[in-house]
């Protein structure tokens, strides 16, 4: 609404390798793992890292600043830019915690952390979670630490659903603790997922419309997974929706009371089977069947008016995911339609060419490989349309760095013109271009998490912002004049703004004004081409009160093309408004839902549609007879509240207190060992955790004891303390240790060869910095310095080393159930050892490591790797191979030499695939997958002069060549333990010799 | 050389037999019986009255560690003892003045339902696992007088003369002698949900029962025939009082329903804005009616009208049934708090301290209050200062 204001930072990038760009990204996602290994090779610095610690990285662009708002019940943690948002979630908290203390009768005894970020982008580079957050995740309850994280995104009503349903969480988590402790069960149980999801969806509102398109055709399509085996889709978007389901059921058949009763009879038995039997009183099996039939009752009478799009339109694209299509139509007549999608691994933009009736005339071909590189290194498949201009320029928007950026490609050219880089916008969507082909508009959201509508001229350079307020404007869409933007936003005064309209905004003059109104979500607009008409995906409450599909409408704006749009604008006035109704139609009635619909040249609509729990692109002709006989005319909108809706703040002026954020470290882990061998005696020790609120820092204690007597207790503790510190850019940790024992080292080169045992103090420091080059490649640099006394077969070394070593990571594999199964990695490392006082170490260390894995077919890798180690020096260590990890056929570790190259080779193919919706049948037994491979390994390792008796290198198989060829099966349970069982032939003697035939068992993921 | 090791073996099994012997000695219930057990008739419904006039402060005077948490339980008074089941399925007995342990016995896996005592007998109910669900404990004698078969109870148990009347979770009424054990009627409600109100004996011979989905069902206490049976549309899972011949039943949607047991019509006495409130079980004082709620007010009505007396914000959400004392009424919050409240405008001229949210509802007896609080204490209040504190 408001008009256009300049954003002077704003800049124009040409095309130019990311890496310059400074967007460069990191942290592992194993991150305080790999710092620990790696800094802990640095601690005994002559059993350097073995096996690098592949990983992409989650990087920390942003230093945040945190502050905490502190409520009556909350401790708000956000950073400065973000304080009006901050403020929004302080108020949905505070109003929704007398809510739920209401409903469960039942008040929390300490104080609720929430960390808000503005945007999802922001909230990707968290560390409250170790892990990778895709962008469909809004957000997340914590129980170690007992915080709730949650990003804005732009939509004020969306936030304040998240956290009501996070909130919903806590109270569940803190009562079922309760109710275990009152019983004095162990806290060994918990609901199941589907039931702890499903009532945080169902506490937190009405059933949005993507609920009741998912039941929909989860019923339609025959795929709706009966309660007594919903576990097979545990985590998945449909198991959030059914357990929804669920708990309305159950509330609406036996009360809302009986919901608590679930949670309060919990301590009865682990089997949440026993505790709905118990508090439902009907058996299990009924209350599954009565649910589906309730279900049916509810959704099978629309089934006679509904379509699906399979029968009413023509696929486009089917395979994997597809959606966000636009159309081209190039010189030569010849149709393109683009979208992004996925084949089942990377996504990325693809193309297929269509004939007149828009059939497929082509496979579709990926002309933007995505998730592979830093340019492009992920894409909103669910958030931003693509657009094509008239002149052939395909503009995207992909996260590359800290930040969304606009790409723009030449569909004729095949090739990148440029990348659109705007420093002060976080997220970026929709870009839609002018018809002149010189301006693009979209929606973003800046630092303080409010998505508005900004317009970029790319002759000019010039970034210009067209709205500034709390509403969530977006999918612009240009008037084939450019005289108006068409868009959707929440900025109606319809049920106070928990609805979408369209409306239209002037680009002269700055005017918005409504093109609908109503209980309505009118989502993305798109001119048809004489500018006359819109056609939108909308969904209404139908006479039950739910939303019905999400269909195709056309709004009728006048015969001039770009006529003003109807209606009444937004400008202050009265308190209502009269409005010139707007006609619009509903073109169809489906089963599932549309999406993104186009409106091409000549009388097609292009749309993403969801059926049988897949997007695909379809098309539909004969656009203008569809409207002569609309499924329904709707006049809407006879008036209009001028009021604004506002949601509420809770700041300092309302009794917050506003702090600065301290760090202050609390225990994350305790955990204590005590045990007892005939051969070694008594030995124990413990490992204690601590982190910050933010888990910016942690705080890692190690003390253990290996004496055999009283005498050597303290001769023989050993302990460590470090630091990791990742709320910067790069990750830094450092420490300080003392081990000493005897100790079974296999990679000392003083030790037997049979019996690697010895007895070492060390003592020293460390310290090492992980730097993110981007998401895929980091630099790791790590130096040590300590004291060594070693007593090896009666010969005592001391020395006082040196330890320093540099390493680059890249990684973009692409991971499924058993291991990566797409993209590459690899990582090289040089290093240096040496005894600064008396000489009886110095050795230099080099290794690289290259795994390649290229996808044949679905599901058929094919992979490979090739490594090679070198030690060079006084006392330089050795590398070891052998296992079912890497040379197959030997035993593990059982390879060993100062030098050393392995390569393995493996063709994985699937046996059974996941046991989701379609495999059903091993489910109950936790199997998730089983896959096959057949292998060649080989290796040779050796040593300077090949020393050592003959009697050892027999035993450590160096200075030969060896290797293994056969097959293997890869059983995943649980999706959380790989079993890996191998069967082959091993070579000796440079493959002279077949030295045995092998059966091998052991664990693990794929290399 | 055999017979030394058979001598050790037996040494052996004696030596264990007598540390179980002493280990589950421990574990008894056994109560001395004193002049108040000989004519005891004791209910969650006949307890919890007193007519302490003063309101002075009270003083926490002992606590007692139950080892577990306990459900929405009314603590026991007689004469010196103590009595509390908790959701471990045991029953304490603990010393009225020193706060000390006197005994204590499991009965099942969990009660969740007050407990009655008639003379020495006490009747207990018990929730899930058991097939027996109300088990008869001689307390002077340590030995189970009877037990019943019938599924598990999660209300209180409501005594009248020798008769005890008891709701299981098949929502069947038991009608049962207390001193023999034998079953005088059942009647099987038929409803759909199930029962967690106790029963309230409306007159000498008519008992009303009310079920999770609002169904007040009131039955013939003779003889167990359904009278009549009336929808209130609500649900209702706290205790409900009887006064002035009228049920006043709360609601789980912030509503206080009067109700003509004889006709059924119902008089709304109060309506919370937010149907989200929870209302807890209502104490009454001739014509007013005290109640707390989950919004954190405790209100006081008039049980004929409904005119609201008064409402004060203890500043925590209130679950357990408040206590009457005369001038004064004890209020226990899901805040870790305890307050007394003056009746005549419902201002705070007391508060105190627990260890963890109180859900059960106040008892005081004889100028003392009891109050049974999270994570697994009973307390003791009164006036004077604290009695020597005896671990547990």
């Amino acid at each position: 609404m408001s008009p256009t204001v300049p954003i002077p930072e704003a800049r124009f990038a040409a095309p130019r390798p990311r890496w310059n760009a400074g967007l460069c990204e990191w942290r592992n996602a194993g991150l305080r793992l790999a710092i620990l290994v790696a800094l802990i090779g640095t601690v005994v610095p002559e059993s350097h890292a073995q096996y690098y610690i592949f990983g992409r990285n989650k990087v920390q662009y942003v230093d945040f600043d945190w502050h905490v708002l502190r409520t009556e019940h909350f401790d708000i943690y956000y950073y400065p830019e973000m304080r009006e948002l901050a403020e929004h979630g302080a108020f949905f908290a505070e109003e929704i915690f007398d809510e739920l203390q209401n409903r469960f009768a039942f008040d929390l005894s300490d104080r609720v952390p929430l960390i808000f970020y503005a945007t999802n982008l922001h909230f990707k580079q968290t560390n409250t979670t170790p892990g990778f957050i895709p962008d469909g995740v809004g957000g997340f309850f914590e129980f170690l630490k007992g915080r709730v994280v949650i990003p804005a995104n732009g939509d004020l009503h969306r936030f304040r659903r998240v956290i009501r349903h996070e909130l919903v969480h806590v109270f569940t988590f803190n009562r079922i603790v309760r109710v275990l402790r009152d019983y004095r069960k162990p806290i060994d149980r918990f609901v199941p997922l589907w039931f702890t999801e499903g009532l945080a969806e169902y506490w937190s509102g009405e059933p949005d419309y993507n609920h009741e398109m998912v039941i929909r055709d989860a019923l339609y399509s025959n795929y709706i997974v009966p309660l007594e085996s919903i576990y097979r889709i545990e985590g998945s978007f449909l198991m959030y929706k059914q357990g929804e389901a669920l708990c309305r059921y159950i509330s609406e058949t036996y009360g809302e009371h009986a919901i608590l009763e679930l949670i309060d009879n919990i301590w009865i038995d682990r089997d949440f089977r026993k505790v709905m039997e118990h508090v439902l009183r009907e058996d299990f099996d009924v209350i599954s069947a009565n649910w589906m039939e309730w279900l049916k009752e509810q959704y099978y009478p629309d089934l006679r008016n509904g379509e699906f799009p399979s029968m009413l339109s023509t696929q486009v694209s089917g395979k994997g995911f597809s959606s966000k299509p636009d159309v081209y139509i190039d010189s030569k007549g010849q149709r393109h339609v683009f979208y992004v999608g996925n084949e089942g691994t990377y996504s990325g933009v693809y193309e297929v060419e269509v004939d007149s009736a828009y059939q497929p005339i082509s496979r579709p071909r990926e002309i933007i490989e995505g998730e592979r590189s830093d340019r492009y290194e992920a894409f909103h498949l669910f958030e931003s349309r693509l657009s094509v201009s008239d002149s052939g320029t395909l503009a995207f928007v992909t996260k590359s760095g800290a930040r969304d950026v606009i790409h723009l490609y030449d569909v004729e050219a095949r090739k990148l013109i440029t990348t659109l880089d705007f420093v002060d916008l976080t997220a970026v969507y929709s870009p839609a271009w002018s018809p002149d082909g010189t301006k693009l508009a979209f929606s973003s959201i800046d630092k303080s998490g409010f998505s508005d509508l900004y317009l970029f001229d790319t002759d000019q350079g010039k970034l210009d912002r067209l709205t500034q307020d709390y509403y969530d404007d977006r999918d612009p869409s240009w008037s084939p004049d450019g005289a108006y933007l068409a868009f959707s936003s929440d900025r109606t005064s319809s049920s106070d703004g928990a609805s979408y309209n369209l409306f239209s905004y002037e680009l002269d003059s700055g005017r918005i004004d409504y093109i609908t109104t109503g209980e309505r979500f009118d989502l993305s607009p798109r001119w048809s081409p004489d500018g006359s008409r819109l056609v939108f995906a909308s969904t209404t409450r139908d006479s039950t009160g739910r939303f019905g599909p999400q269909d195709l409408w056309v709004a009728e704006l006048g015969s001039r093309s770009a006529a003003p749009p109807s209606t009444a604008s937004l400008n202050p006035g009265s308190d209502t408004l009269a409005f010139r109704p707007t006609v619009v139609s509903r073109l169809t009635s489906l089963s599932g839902g549309a999406f993104d619909p186009s409106w091409t040249r000549d009388d097609h609509i292009v749309f993403s549609s969801f059926e049988g729990y897949r997007f695909s692109v379809r098309s539909m002709g004969s656009v203008d007879s569809l409207l002569r006989k609309p499924k329904q005319i709707a006049r809407i909108g006879l008036e209009v509240k001028q009021k604004k809706w506002s949601f509420g703040k809770l700041g300092i002026d309302d009794g917050a207190e506003d702090l600065p954020y301290r760090k202050r470290y609390r225990l994350d882990i305790a955990q204590g060992q005590i045990s007892q061998s005939a051969s070694v005696g008594t030995f124990g020790g413990a490992v204690l955790a601590f982190s910050d609120m933010l888990s910016n820092d942690y705080l890692y204690l190690t003390i253990f004891n290996t004496a055999e007597s009283q005498r050597g207790f303290l001769r023989d503790l050993s302990a460590s303390v470090t630091r990791v510190q990742l709320h910067k850019r790069a990750n830094i940790a450092y420490g300080a240790f003392r081990f000493a024992g005897r100790r079974y080292d296999i990679t000392d080169p003083d030790a037997l060869a049979s019996l690697p045992i010895f007895y070492e103090t060390q003592y020293g420091g460390f310290g090492g910095i992980s730097y993110p080059i981007s998401k895929f490649r980091r630099v790791e640099v790590s130096s040590s310095l300590s004291w060594s006394d070693k007593e090896v077969v009666g010969k005592e070394r001391k020395a006082l080393l040196l330890s320093n070593s540099v390493s680059v990571i890249h990684d973009t594999a692409l991971y499924s159930y058993n291991g990566p199964v797409d993209g590459w990695r690899g990582g090289v490392t040089a290093a240096y050892t040496t005894d600064l006082r008396y000489s009886n170490v110095s050795y230099f260390t080099t290794m690289a490591d290259l795994r390649y894995y290229k996808r044949l077919l679905p599901g058929v890798t094919f992979a490979t790797r090739v490594s090679g180690r070198w030690n060079q020096g006084r006392e330089a260590r050795l590398f070891v191979a052998g296992g079912s990890w890497d040379i197959r056929g030997f035993r593990l570790f059982e390879i060993r030499g100062q030098k050393m190259w392995l390569s393995t080779t493996e063709l994985r193919f699937p046996i059974l695939n996941a046991p989701t919706l379609i495999m059903p049948i091993l489910a109950p037994f936790g199997i998730a997958s089983l896959r096959g491979a057949v292998f060649f390994d080989a290796v040779h390792a050796w040593n300077d002069n090949y020393n050592g008796s003959a009697t050892e290198l027999r035993e450590i198989f160096a200075g030969q060549t060896l290797g293994s060829t056969g097959g293997g099966l890869r059983l995943n349970l649980f999706n959380a333990i790989i079993l890996r069982y191998d069967v082959g032939y091993r070579y000796t003697n440079g493959f002279k010799t077949q030295d045995r035939f092998f059966k091998q068992f052991f664990f693990g993921v794929d290399f | 050389m055999a017979r030394s090791r058979r001598l050790i073996t037996c040494t052996r099994l004696l030596f264990a037999g007598l540390l179980i012997v002493t280990v589950g000695g421990c574990r008894t219930l056994k109560l001395d019986p004193t002049p108040g057990m000989a004519n005891a008739e004791l209910d969650a419904q006949k307890i919890g009255t007193g007519s302490y006039s003063s309101l002075d402060s009270l003083v926490e005077q002992w606590s007692y560690n139950a080892e577990a948490g306990f459900g929405p339980v009314t603590p026991l008074v007689v004469d010196d003892y103590v009595i509390v089941p908790n959701r471990r399925g045991e029953v304490h007995a603990i010393d009225r003045t020193s706060g000390k342990r006197l005994g204590v016995k499991k009965f099942g896996d969990a009660i969740n339902g007050t407990p009655a005592i008639s003379k020495d007998l006490l009747v207990i109910p018990l929730d899930y696992g058991e097939k027996r669900s109300l088990k008869v404990w001689n307390l002077t004698g340590a030995k189970t007088a009877f037990e019943i078969a019938m599924p598990s109870v999660r209300s209180d148990v409501l005594l009248d003369g020798k008769r005890a009347y008891v709701v299981d979770g098949n929502s069947v009424v038991h009608c049962l002698s207390v001193t023999t054990g034998e079953e005088c009627w059942t009647s099987n409600l038929d409803a759909a949900v199930p029962v967690f109100a106790a029963p309230v004996a409306i007159d000498e011979g008519r008992l009303a029962v009310v079920d999770s989905g609002g169904d007040v069902w009131i039955i013939r206490a003779s003889d167990g025939r359904l009278e009549s049976r009336f929808e209130i549309g609500a649900t209702v899972v706290n205790n409900f009082a009887v006064g002035s011949r009228r049920l006043i039943i709360p609601t789980t949607d912030g509503r206080l329903i009067g109700l003509d047991p004889d006709d059924g019509a119902t008089h709304l006495l109060f309506e919370s804005s937010d149907p989200s409130v929870q209302l807890s079980a209502p104490v009454m004082n001739g014509s007013r009616v005290v109640f707390g709620a989950t919004d954190g007010l405790v209100r006081c009505v008039d049980g004929i009208t409904g005119r609201e007396v008064w409402q004060t914000d203890v500043g925590a959400p209130v679950a357990a049934s408040p206590a009457m004392a005369g001038r004064a009424a004890y209020v226990g919050t899901l805040g870790h708090t305890v307050l007394g409240l003056r009746m005549e405008d419902g201002s705070v001229f007391w508060q105190a301290t627990v260890r963890g949210r109180i859900k059960s509802p106040l008892v005081f007896v004889d100028d003392e209050l009891f109050v049974l609080s999270e994570p697994r204490f009973l307390y003791r209040f009164g006036k004077g200062g604290p009695i020597a504190q005896h671990a547990q």
